[in-house]
């Protein structure tokens, strides 16, 4: 679904590239984790997949289309959902909707049932036709998620989704982002939140340097008996790999700072020392 | 006190460079700057009136009162504005509020704020005059004791009566607030009384004086005016009595002091009971929403493009006034410079520079119509994305910002061409060719300031009013659209000879035709270099 080959990209007259010769591909129906730290380039990876930022050299390919070359094809199967929550405030939630909807020439038909099956799930129905001004933070990430759906989007990108939502919007989103890849799409999605990248991505990449140094499965994670954030924070502050920090996780008798380590997890590499031993 | 200095500082070191210890070269420079800027206008003033003067304008006291009433008039304005700006409509009220100081501390603190521009925006225009005053009459010593002391007090007057009128208008806009649509018929009726009374005035002149009379003649009609306004304005005629003649000056003075000093306190009393509560109330009350319950409309990319941006920048009363403000005032302002300027010109130099001076302020106007286009990306903000990964080409996107800027200019340069053919002399013909040859010319202005905005969009703004401060597209776009306007002056001046058409207005159209076509063939054929190259 989107495949982004050795992408480089600086900053204006910046010495330092912020991206260097990132590579990544996702598969169709997956929901991929994309962490790193401050800094590190999340956001401008997603606005170069998105086709808002410029990049010096690599390749995007969204659904087999490269970006660069058929760039208007390839964004007909993207939907972006910003960190900053923009929408135009002055527009009705269903000007709003309608608008990003004829951008995508979508039919009448489309357009309607799923904007209102949306506007269902995401009980935002009462407020549809008043000036998206007077929502909350939480009614606005909606509509915005309701209009980047709206084309069915083969691949979504959200850049830290769930800031600042409130427990009953974040729910929302994240059943919204599973029910997107049960159909076959892709959802890729940067967060600091580690819980609900944990529970629920497929696979997570971690950035850093400019590259994606690692990708896991989360199954991986599950099975050293630890959590994510045990797991990321020994990384990104110890001067280990994932796959050391990963293998320190798995050895129950070492010394280690991470506490919280399950009994399940801790019989589960006993066993495998055992088997090892023999 | 100390908490009020601090306060005071605080807000100040936001707007000026003064007060940063840091960087002594910036306050050195700054200080340069406004003493030279009163030097220079010191030395034109002095120049212009010298003039006058040796024509036969009297230098005494009524003059003085007058020139004294005009600056005043100047400072009650940007009084009134700057007590919206820094006290009611402060964003920084709530941060300020939030921070270990007294409501009456804060209150004080942004009232010497307000003073300490005042003072220094009066001394910018009051001072020269008074040099100038000076210069040209034989003036006592009590004139130079009271400068400085008129420069502060003068300020003090000022930002009292505007403190006084802001509490009633501010009752007024609060209420006027809670409908888009009550803000903007307001708007428009302030604007209407604006330009009745200018026209009026403009008129009145116009009838009154013969400007091609005798110089002579002219001036003494003005001399008289400067008397009877004078004696009508006794305030500023005691002052400038005053200021010039010793006997009882002391008395005089204190009286003034006194009088300024009860309407001050007047005025904080007034002020200070209410300010917290309206202000508190200005930020809770939110403009009705819009309710639409119409369904879906599918349109094609363009024509939603252009339908959102009809209805992002019209629902905001203060867009009106901040882009529309020349595509709305073109055909008032047309009208008045055709009746009072248009009559001067006409015996000196003939037709050809009535039309090159009806051309000239239509473009100058149009080209600020077109203001509206520099900004045209940086007004989409956070939803710039859109713009840019949406699988609409950048082209098409653009173009409907054209069209939508050239929709508001082509109707108020139709309604300017009526106006001028129903109320004035300008020939059918050349008032059409004028229309046209502003059609083209705005056509190529607009497209230039949207490529501008494209290059180096203000995309990180809070409100849409800050994005001028941010973006200098807008400028720069002001002056391109000044440029070719003075250019097409300059064509149609030159090659004209008196009441010929076809020549003239060959060479203009073309030149326009030939520049607009450049400026799109350009449009189409680099649009998407520089909006891929683009970082936001």
């Amino acid at each position: 679904m989107l495949k982004i080959k050795d992408l480089h990209k600086t900053y204006g007259n910046s010495k330092v590239s912020t991206l260097n010769g990132l590579n990544l591909e996702l598969k169709d129906g997956e929901i991929f984790g994309f962490l790193g730290s401050n800094g590190a380039g999340k956001t401008t990876t997603i606005k170069c997949i998105c086709g808002i930022l410029p990049f010096e050299s690599g390749e995007i390919f969204i659904n087999g289309k490269n970006l660069k070359e058929q760039p208007q094809q390839a964004k007909r199967d993207l939907a972006y959902i910003p960190d900053n929550h923009a929408v135009f405030e002055r527009l009705t939630g269903r000007e709003y909707v309608n608008h990003i909807a004829n951008l995508y020439n979508i039919s009448l038909e489309d357009r309607e049932a799923r904007a209102s099956k949306y506007l269902k799930e995401f009980n935002l129905e009462h407020a549809y036709d008043r000036q998206i001004k007077s929502y909350s933070h939480g009614m606005k990430q909606k509509i915005t998620v309701i209009a980047a759906l709206i084309h069915q989007p083969k691949l979504w990108v959200l850049d830290e989704p769930l800031l600042g939502l409130d427990p009953q919007s974040a729910y929302v989103l994240k059943r919204a982002m599973k029910e997107h890849a049960q159909k076959g799409n892709t959802v890729f999605f940067s967060s600091h939140i580690l819980e609900v990248v944990e529970t629920l991505c497929d696979r997570i990449g971690i950035l850093k340097n400019g590259v994606i140094e690692h990708i896991f499965d989360v199954k991986q994670i599950k099975q050293s008996g630890s959590t994510l954030e045990n797991i990321y924070v020994k990384y990104v502050q110890g001067e280990q790999s994932l796959d050391e920090v990963l293998d320190i996780e798995s050895k129950p008798n070492q010394e280690s700072t991470v506490s919280t380590t399950s009994k399940k997890s801790k019989q589960r590499n006993n066993k495998s020392k055992k088997a090892k031993e023999n | 006190m100390s908490t009020t200095w601090e306060l005071f500082r605080l807000q100040m070191d936001e707007r000026i460079d003064l007060f940063k210890k840091t960087n002594p070269k910036k306050v050195i420079l700054s200080l340069l700057l406004y003493v030279g800027i009163i030097a220079v206008a010191t030395v034109l003033l002095t120049l212009v009136f010298m003039r006058f003067v040796t024509i036969g304008l009297y230098v005494d006291s009524n003059l003085l009162a007058v020139l004294l009433l005009l600056t005043q008039v100047l400072s009650f304005a940007i009084a009134l504005a700057s007590i919206f700006k820094t006290m009611y409509s402060a964003k920084d009220n709530d941060f300020l509020l939030s921070m270990p100081c007294s409501p009456n501390q804060l209150f004080v603190s942004k009232l010497m704020v307000l003073y300490a521009f005042e003072v220094i925006a009066n001394t910018l225009y009051t001072l020269p005059i008074f040099i100038m005053y000076a210069i040209l009459a034989d003036v006592s010593v009590g004139f130079y004791i009271l400068i400085p002391v008129f420069l502060l007090v003068l300020p003090l007057l000022a930002l009292v009566v505007a403190a006084l009128l802001s509490v009633p208008i501010m009752q007024i806009v609060n209420i006027i607030k809670r409908s888009n649509l009550a803000s903007i018929i307001s708007i428009l009726l302030l604007v209407a009384i604006f330009l009745a009374l200018y026209m009026w005035f403009v008129t009145s002149i116009a009838t009154n004086i013969d400007f091609n009379g005798q110089q002579g003649t002219i001036l003494i009609r003005v001399n008289d005016l400067i008397a009877n306004l004078s004696t009508s304005t006794w305030l500023f005629k005691f002052m400038a009595d005053t200021m010039l003649i010793l006997e009882g000056f002391w008395w005089k003075l204190l009286l003034i002091l006194v009088a300024t000093a009860v309407l001050f306190v007047l005025a904080d009393i007034c002020m200070r009971r209410v300010f917290f509560g309206l202000s508190a109330r200005r930020s809770e009350i939110t403009t009705k929403t819009k309710q639409g319950t119409k369904g879906y409309r599918v349109l094609k990319p363009f024509n939603s493009i252009l339908q959102k941006e009809f209805y992002t920048t019209f629902r905001n009363s203060g867009n009106v006034f901040q882009y529309f403000l020349f595509t709305l005032l073109m055909p008032f302002i047309v009208y008045t410079y055709d009746r009072l300027l248009l009559s001067i010109t006409v015996n000196q130099t003939g037709e050809s520079m009535i039309i090159a001076s009806h051309l000239l302020v239509v473009c100058v106007l149009a080209g600020l119509s077109n203001i509206v286009s520099a900004s045209a990306i940086s007004r989409e903000g956070g939803n710039f994305y859109i713009m840019k990964m949406s699988p609409v080409s950048i082209k098409t996107q653009l173009r409907a910002k054209i069209v939508f800027n050239v929709i508001l200019t082509y109707s108020a340069l139709i309604v300017t061409a009526l106006v001028t053919g129903l109320a004035t002399d300008i020939g059918v013909v050349h008032n059409i060719l004028c229309t046209m040859a502003a059609m083209i010319l705005s056509l190529g202005h607009i497209i230039i300031s949207v490529l501008l905005d494209l290059r180096k969009p203000a995309l990180d703004w809070f409100d849409e009013s800050e994005i001028e401060k941010i973006s200098k597209n807008t400028k720069i776009a002001m002056c391109i659209g000044l440029i070719m306007a003075v250019l097409l002056f300059a064509v149609v001046f030159a090659f004209a000879p008196t009441r010929h058409t076809i020549w003239p207005w060959s060479i203009t159209l073309t030149a326009v035709s030939v520049f607009t076509a450049v400026i799109i063939l350009y449009f189409e054929l680099r649009v998407d270099k520089i909006n891929e190259r683009m970082e936001c």
